[in-house]
């Protein structure tokens, strides 16, 4: 679909009801979250502090096919969002929200209509713009990134919420040198019904688990859903190591036949091949870590427990001992000290090797 | 008679491939067409087309191009491929690797090394493989792919023992996968355990579904003597189709053989030609069998070209009398098939009653001798190269290690005359033809007009060669015993023990 210009588009210099100043239009590639019917911005606080806008225009989906469909999806997926965003607050590791409400437009296309908007702290960059296919961002940086990342997703897991788009863009990284998770519209909350529930991959596919992309959708939440998330969190690793996606990786591994636009059958029939194409993804992103850095074995056996193709076997293997039947086998606080602890010892390393 | 004679009755049993091989040929694809359940449509990739378009960065790239891989979209987005590939870009090798993968160039892999000659048993080679699939293991200790490949390299080596251990750890990983039940089921129709094979295949639910299970559990089910479960509803999904037809293109070929196995021949010719719609090589071969055994059935020349179907090609090469051709191919299909004696057999019977060419058919004895040394059969075969080279006290040595009376039933037709053989050779015309005699009359030579026929052929030329006045009258037999029989051989056994006996002295009965 095209982009389609309304009134969350004309933005720009308008005052909110508190006082809120809307200063630039961000470019799509920055905001590509809402799809269609949103748009980012930066805006200035009465103190003069800057934050990030997220405009949703429900208007706006009045000229889509359906429209009556297309406006209860976009409210019930904003304010989910809203919620969660909500019941995320105070996390260290989750982008906070600051404000929220609406505000009427006067639309040079469409006249006045009201526009609903999200105000979040404003990051000084995402993961996505950092360099990191050119190799250019220390290991240490990267591994206190994933650090974050794995403590924001165990925060939200905390509060029973399951990520699920967790990419590089997704990624921010603020003033202090925190990262911190953000974009919760593809979020769905442990007994609650989100209008993305139905879909097989409620993120982005390119970076979704395998066993989504093959269509096989246990009924479990925490399978389906917090399994996704530790997933993500390895592909991001691999990421932040080699600059490719995990998901991408395995599928160039695969014949044609096996790759997921062209597979019919189960995902229990072509996971061995899967398995065997994982494998060899896997070789190739280990090969990619120095092999005297000091947390080269221990970060390649954190992505391949994370990045498992069988949910039914990803995670660390103590936490599933552990928390089998009785909690989240996903819980990702073992990867949170991990990962802290491989940040430090790639920091010495850095040092001791003068690598800048 | 000498060397045993090859497949009177070929089962389309499941090869044994490397994973990676049988991935390619299509054997692992769902056995029905639906539709997959990733659609190709994605905002996220279109919105990063668009940016791809205003900024031309390899960050940007790298995303563009992971997305177009997981979508099968990769046509669309070449020159950020390109830009990836490029051995100057500033990118990871793994990402630069999966840009060329992207755009179909093959997968990176050692070049292989070349062997000195088709079919040899290249010990350190193999031994590196499993070195090489060990250590993978020990990584991905849940690559049942890989179990199954380690295990096959152990049978090429003939440590059965070994490849048992393994093939148990694929089926507790992969219990229902189709790759690894037709591999654990070939490995045990290999040792000589066609019920555990059998057993393997019942265990698992797929098999009553699964039309390259289904395949396979008919085959097995004649290689055990047993009758198969899912004849009938194997029939009933094949008529309505259920299948795409290269699912079905060994399920059919298996129930044709079965068919023509109970004389049902019209049935199984129809059968044969709903296996070659879309073939498997395998399939192919099982055609090319049966039509020298059943009139009316042809296999197209194209199915004859395909890059793997070295038995196929072989069995065509033999019946239209094409000895070193057929020679040829047995060494390709010793290579392709490396866990099987067939085409051992196969190469050295050609050899042997085509050429009496001893050097090859020690050639081929060897090879299969270097993984299974007690291998009865490639003693015999190889007692009988030996022979015809005049390497007597070799061959002595060889026969004197089998007692034959405890050998295979199947064996010792082939057993006996070779003894027989060597004692012409050696000069004892009385012994020599009272075990080509006791060849000829075996009881299981006797339900075998081929096997019959065979060994008079035999027993004629050595007379010939001699020049006993017995010879003329045991062409006769031989004549008598190939009447009504179509195989090719019978036609230079002929020429050999004519021309023998036109280059040999005339002697008595008794000298």
């Amino acid at each position: 679909m095209s982009h389609i210009n309304s009134a969350k588009d004309e933005l720009v210099g308008l005052t909110l009801v508190d006082g809120w100043k809307v200063l630039e239009k961000l470019p799509r590639s920055q905001t590509d979250t809402g799809g269609n019917f949103s748009a980012g911005y930066i805006v200035e606080s009465p103190s003069g502090a800057k934050h990030f806008l997220k405009a949703i225009d429900f208007s706006a989906a009045l000229s889509s096919a359906d429209p009556a469909r297309m406006l209860q999806v976009l409210t019930e997926a904003f304010n989910l969002e809203r919620d969660i965003l909500d019941i995320s607050k105070r996390l260290s590791n989750v982008v906070t929200v600051i404000a929220d409400g609406t505000l009427i437009v006067n639309s040079s296309t469409s006249g006045p209509q009201p526009v609903q908007y999200l105000i979040l702290e404003l990051a000084d960059d995402s993961l996505r713009r950092m360099a990191v296919v050119s190799r250019r961002l220390p290991m240490s940086v990267a591994l206190k990134a994933l650090h974050n990342v794995a403590n924001g997703l165990r925060q939200l897991h905390g509060r029973q919420v399951a990520h699920q788009d967790m990419k590089p863009s997704n990624v921010l990284k603020f003033a202090d040198g925190a990262y911190k998770v953000c974009d919760v519209g593809r979020a769905s909350i442990k007994g609650r019904a989100a209008p993305h529930d139905h879909l097989a991959v409620a993120g982005d596919k390119s970076y979704a688990p395998l066993e989504l992309l093959y269509g096989h959708m246990d009924p479990d939440f925490g399978v389906r859903r917090w399994g996704c998330d530790a997933y993500l969190l390895g592909s991001l690793a691999t990421f932040l190591i080699c600059g490719a996606q995990m998901t991408a990786l395995v599928v160039s591994e695969l014949d044609a036949s096996a790759q997921p636009p062209v597979w019919s059958g189960a995902y229990a029939a072509v996971l061995p091949q899967v398995r065997a194409a994982f494998a060899r993804a896997l070789d190739r992103v280990a090969l990619e870590i120095p092999s005297e850095a000091p947390y080269r074995e221990e970060l390649a056996l954190c992505v391949r427990q994370l990045c498992d193709p069988d949910p039914a076997v990803r995670g660390h293997p103590n936490t599933r001992a552990v928390l089998a039947n009785v909690g989240n086998v996903y819980d990702l606080e073992r990867y949170v000290s991990i990962f802290n602890r491989l940040a430090m010892m790639a920091a010495i390393y850095e040092r001791q090797n003068a690598i800048p | 008679m000498s060397v045993s004679q090859p497949d009177k009755q070929r089962r389309l049993l499941p090869r044994w491939q490397p994973s990676k091989r049988t991935i390619a040929a299509g054997e692992l694809r769902p056995a029905t067409n639906s539709a997959p359940a990733l659609t190709s449509d994605d905002e996220h990739f279109e919105q990063r087309k668009e940016e791809w378009e205003r900024v031309r960065s390899i960050d940007v790239a790298a995303e563009l191009v992971g997305s177009a891989i997981v979508l099968g979209r990769t046509h669309e987005v070449e020159a950020a491929v390109r830009l990836l590939a490029e051995p100057s870009s500033d990118v990871s090798a793994t990402l630069r690797e999966m840009a060329r993968l992207a755009v179909g160039a093959s997968i990176k892999s050692s070049p292989k090394r070349r062997l000195s000659r088709p079919g040899r048993l290249e010990r350190p080679v193999l031994y590196e493989q499993i070195s090489k699939t060990r250590q993978h293991l020990h990584q991905n200790p849940r690559d049942a792919y890989a179990y199954i490949d380690l295990a096959r390299l152990y049978t090429i080596l003939g440590q059965n023992e070994k490849a048992r251990h393994v093939i148990h750890a694929a089926l507790a990983i992969a219990p229902e996968d189709r790759f690894v039940l037709r591999a654990s089921a070939r490995y045990f129709v290999h040792v000589d355990e066609p019920e555990a094979a059998l057993r393997v295949l019942a265990r698992a639910r797929a098999t009553a579904q699964d039309p390259w299970l289904m395949a396979a559990e008919i085959a097995v089910s004649q290689v055990a003597q047993r009758a198969p479960r899912n004849v009938a509803r194997a029939q009933r999904a094949l008529q309505q189709g259920r299948w795409a037809p290269r699912s079905g293109s060994e399920l059919a070929g298996s129930l044709a053989t079965l068919m023509l196995k109970d004389g049902a021949d019209q049935q199984a010719r129809q059968l044969f030609r709903q296996s070659l719609v879309d073939p498997t090589e395998n399939a192919v071969a099982q055609a090319e069998w049966a039509s020298a055994e059943t009139s009316g059935l042809i296999v197209p020349e194209q199915f004859l070209r395909d890059p793997n179907g070295h038995e196929a090609r072989a069995l065509h090469d033999r019946v239209a009398g094409h000895w070193s051709d057929a020679i040829e191919r047995c060494w390709d299909w010793v290579e392709y098939e490396p866990t099987s004696t067939r085409p051992l057999l196969l190469g050295s019977y050609v050899a042997a009653v085509a050429h009496e060419d001893g050097n090859t058919i020690i050639e081929f004895a060897d090879r299969g001798l270097a993984a299974e040394p007690n291998n009865t059969i490639l003693q015999n075969n190889k007692a009988v190269g030996l022979a015809y080279l005049g390497q007597f006290e070799e061959a002595t040595a060889l026969l004197k290690k089998i007692i034959i009376e405890r050998s295979p039933t199947a064996a010792q037709p082939a057993l006996y005359a070779t003894t027989g053989l060597l004692f012409f050779r050696l000069g004892d015309l009385e012994n020599g033809r009272l075990l080509y005699e006791k060849a000829i009359t075996h009881p299981h030579s006797r339900k075998d007009r081929w096997l019959q026929a065979l060994a008079l052929w035999h027993l004629a030329i050595e007379e010939s060669r001699v020049g006993t006045p017995e010879a003329t009258s045991v062409i006769g037999r031989a004549e008598l015993a190939s009447k009504g029989l179509k195989v090719p051989e019978f036609g230079p056994l002929r020429a050999r023990a004519a021309a023998a006996l036109k280059r040999a002295p005339v002697k008595s009965a008794h000298s």
